[in-house]
Order: C-alpha cells, then sequence, then structure tokens
C-alpha cells in the first residue's frame, strides 16, 4: 500500500536527518526536491558525483536509484563511479546499480525471490546511502 | 581520582540519545560501566516496544564531529569515551547482499 504524500514527506525528512548525521564528512551535500533526495560527494579519482533516491512510493516500494547529472539526467554507465554500476537493467532498459534496497534490485528477474517487504522497515535510506558509497570508494 | 571499581562511579550515569535509522529519538540513561550490547539491547527493546524500529540485529555507531564510529559490543560505554549528550545511531548489523 502506498503512504499518503505527507507521510512520505515527513518520512523522507526524517531519514535524511539520520543520514546526514552518519555520513557525515563522507558527502558535500544531502538535499531533497519533492521526493527526490541527492547525495553528493567527490569520487576517489576527483569530481563531483550525485546520487538521487526517487522515493516517490517510499517505503511500500524501496528508492529508485540512479546516478545523475547537475540537470536530474541520468549519467551514461560509463560515466557512472567505478564498482557502482552495473550494467544495463534488462527490464527497465537504464544503468543500474545492483544494490538490496533499491528498486532496479528487486525487479530484476533473477531477484523476483527476493522482495523489498523482507527488507522494508529494516533497511533505510542512511544504510542505503552509506552502502552506496562504499560500493563508490567514497 | 576514583578507579573504575569505585562503588561512587556506579550511580553515576551518562544520558545520551539514541536514534533509529528511520529517525525516532529517545534519551537514555546508562552507566559508563555499561556494555555497549547491552545499551543496544536496552534502546533497540524500547523502539520495538513503541514501534519505531523492527526487531533484527543492530549495533551502535557514535556520531561526533560528522564521523560515525561503530562501537564493539564487547566494550564498556566509558571505555569508547561516550559522554552525556553524545548521540548514537542504531545501525542494521546484517551486511547488505547485492547482486
Amino acid at each position: 500500500m502506498t503512504l499518503h504524500p505527507a507521510i512520505v514527506s515527513d518520512l523522507l525528512d526524517d531519514e535524511m536527518q539520520v543520514a546526514q548525521e552518519r555520513l557525515g564528512g563522507r558527502i558535500s551535500s544531502l538535499s531533497s526536491t519533492g521526493t527526490s533526495v541527492y547525495c553528493t560527494f567527490t569520487a576517489s579519482g576527483g569530481g563531483n558525483v550525485t546520487m538521487r533516491l526517487e522515493g516517490g512510493d517510499y517505503d511500500a516500494e524501496p528508492f529508485r536509484f540512479a546516478v545523475v547529472t547537475s540537470d536530474d539526467e541520468v549519467l551514461p554507465l560509463e560515466a557512472w563511479p567505478p564498482g557502482l554500476g552495473h550494467s544495463i537493467h534488462p527490464v527497465l532498459g537504464r544503468p543500474f546499480a545492483c544494490v538490496q534496497g533499491t528498486y532496479e534490485y528487486h525487479c530484476l528477474p533473477c531477484h523476483m525471490g527476493d522482495a523489498w517487504d523482507a527488507y522494508r522497515g529494516r533497511l533505510r535510506m542512511a544504510d542505503l546511502l552509506d552502502h552506496l558509497l562504499r560500493r563508490a570508494g567514497a | 581520582m576514583t578507579s573504575p571499581t569505585d562503588p561512587t562511579t556506579e550511580h553515576e550515569h551518562i544520558r545520551v540519545t539514541v536514534r533509529t535509522p528511520s529517525g525516532a529519538s529517545h534519551e537514555f540513561s546508562f552507566r559508563p560501566a555499561e556494555l555497549v550490547v547491552a545499551a543496544t539491547a536496552t534502546a533497540v527493546e524500547h523502539f520495538v516496544k513503541a514501534k519505531e524500529l523492527a526487531p533484527d540485529d543492530y549495533g551502535l555507531a557514535l556520531v561526533r564531529s560528522g564521523t560515525a564510529v561503530a562501537l564493539l559490543d564487547t566494550n564498556e560505554l566509558r571505555s569508547d569515551a561516550i559522554v552525556d549528550g553524545d548521540v548514537l545511531h542504531l545501525v542494521i548489523e546484517k551486511p547488505q547482499v547485492d547482486g
């Protein structure tokens, strides 16, 4: 069941606060526009990387994840930090990170038995961002 | 100066804020000699009872000056230099699996 937009908004605000505290100096910024959360960090090779978690259906559904430009466009796979981009998603047809707790992971045909409901309530924004940052070498 | 076994220290408490991954907070009062694992269990029990946390394996991380440091379960709080006003985060201990 999808949550009421006001509840989603409060949920995202609360989880962003936790993520900001926990990730601290590992990130340059954590902001949101509507239900999209943007986490910017400095890549190990230099340059800023912005990760977007789209949470319009959170947490009935997991976050949709992408690495995006400053104009909020999804970057091509080759521009994603090494270790983060997996391939082009066979169902969604766009670059994705094969990371538990993302929409893209849970809707892979080979992960249909690994449902989001098993993690909902346990795997939250701070955990997911922490893991994504480690995968990206940050 | 008091030694760690001085009876007076047994009455001292540290007041810390514990935060869940979804942002619920509560202030707890722990003895300095309390083991991290015991403090974790106390906090988890509180939040689970309040329906603010799903039961699972959690650890504590000290968040100070923009850095989160995981606390060792077998340490006493005082050995991690936990002081009044510190913020501790409950962090899920199960490793995240990728595809």
